[in-house]
């Protein structure tokens, strides 16, 4: 067999960047003139909201993160679209009541707990529940479970914008639906990789020490939104 | 199905455990709070200059607006300040073809200055900015710009609209060195070399009547 010397490069450059891109990457508001554009839309807008709801997964690390840990270990496809769904399921569950019923949480809590989700899954996968002698928790509440939490980050966010309620359902709806698009844009270019480099013995080498990278890029979106709860005053 | 790792040993797990938060920890108090919030307990963020990263919030305001009185009462005593500032030609890639000084300036207090860029020769060959901002506080500062000048000399006179640091950042346009001789005099007091507005560390001349 050829080896490939490249792949275990690529395996520790992967490793590297997800602990360096953790880092500068604030706690990812949907900022700037977008932010400007939501708090002077009144009426529906779904084509700009379908946008900026796809834009805010897709360059949301937090997200990425959880969803890769998601998939590492899920070989078939039906298992992908079941966890998927759930995710999917628990996000959008939390994003309309949160916006529907105005309740919106702080900002950097929820980024915290976000992140305590990435931790959560790489731990998960690096069978860190038997080894500790603890019952696994079903994977798939989980996910679920975790779902929520996520969605309730992106109802904060929402709110904390001042979406007017003026066209508010149409363009909540379509932000979601956004959500989801970005989701699956953010698997696709996600999966390619993976699946090429499961067909490697690399893979195995090396995913513990993916995992590892991911749960300390976790640890560090938990330290960066507890510093910004406790150092700043307004909403990040 | 599910596949997953081999459970390690409980004792190696408590140690990816620790390592991952030793390593989170580390890169949070060493990096991303220099970066982001202008805190660094580990002193990681000057020695790597990754706390310049670090830029407070401008509020931008507009100093034409708000009259001031023709007349007003100003405190302490009327101050003077000379000071040569010299400059690299322009381009310099260590920078030294620009530089920021500041004096600070109460609310509503008042000053007269002049400068005259010696060696530059035709009006493109220097550029002044002439601004004020407070001090970043709660990430946050209040900026204003006051004359923004391609000229060898200038002069004029400045009530601050609000308290903070007043003053020019000069550049060096042309191809030869300058020195700029700046005179400042009024209510102002001069910023400690090294202190915010004087990051250069320049030792001006200052009297007072």
């Amino acid at each position: 067999m050829i080896r490939h010397p490249h792949l275990r490069l690529g395996a520790l450059l992967l490793t590297a960047c997800l602990l360096t891109s953790a880092a500068p990457l604030a706690a990812h508001a949907v900022g700037g003139s977008d932010a400007a554009f939501v708090a002077a839309t009144r009426g529906p807008a779904p084509g700009p909201f379908l946008y900026l709801g796809a834009k805010h997964m897709v360059t949301g690390l937090d997200h990425l993160l959880f969803l890769l840990g998601v998939i590492f270990f899920l070989w078939r496809a039906r298992d992908i679209l079941i966890y998927v769904t759930l995710f999917s399921l628990g996000h959008s569950l939390t994003l309309l009541l949160g916006v529907g019923l105005g309740i919106g949480l702080n900002s950097w809590l929820v980024d915290a707990a976000i992140g305590l989700s990435v931790v959560y899954k790489a731990f998960d996968n690096l069978s860190g529940f038997p080894a500790l002698g603890l019952p696994r928790p079903d994977p798939k509440l989980a996910v679920l479970g975790f779902g929520l939490v996520h969605g309730a980050g992106l109802a904060t966010r929402i709110i904390d914008l001042g979406l007017n309620p003026d066209g508010m359902i149409a363009n909540l709806l379509a932000f979601n639906v956004g959500v989801e698009l970005g989701q699956a844009t953010a698997l696709a270019l996600v999966l390619g990789p993976l699946l090429l480099w499961r067909r490697h013995p690399s893979f195995l080498r090396f995913a513990g020490a993916a995992n590892f990278a991911m749960m300390t890029a976790g640890f560090v979106l938990i330290g960066q939104n507890l510093a910004g709860y406790w150092l700043t005053t307004g909403a990040g | 199905m599910t596949e997953a790792i081999q459970p390690m040993s409980a004792r190696r797990m408590a140690w990816l455990l620790g390592g991952a938060t030793a390593l989170a920890a580390l890169i949070t108090l060493g990096a991303v709070l220099p970066a982001e919030f202008n805190r660094d307990p580990l002193g990681i963020g000057k020695a790597t200059g990754i706390a310049a990263l670090w830029a407070p919030d401008e509020v931008r305001i507009d100093p034409a607006a708000g009259q001031q009185p023709a007349a007003s009462a100003q405190g302490g005593p009327i101050r003077t300040l000379e000071i040569a500032i010299p400059l690299g030609p322009g381009g310099d890639p260590a920078g030294k073809d620009q530089l920021e000084y500041k004096v600070r300036l109460p609310r509503g207090g008042a000053m007269l200055y002049s400068w005259q860029a010696e060696g530059a020769k035709v009006a493109d060959d220097f550029y002044a900015e002439f601004h004020g901002h407070t001090l970043a506080e709660h990430g946050k500062m209040t900026v204003a710009e006051y004359r923004k000048v391609s000229e060898t000399a200038n002069s004029g006179a400045l009530t601050a609209p609000f308290a903070g640091i007043h003053g020019w950042y000069f550049l060096n346009t042309s191809e030869r060195p300058v020195t700029v001789h700046l005179k400042v005099t009024g209510f102002f007091d001069p910023v400690a070399p090294g202190a915010p507005g004087n990051e250069a560390g320049l030792t001006a001349r200052v009297g007072s009547f």
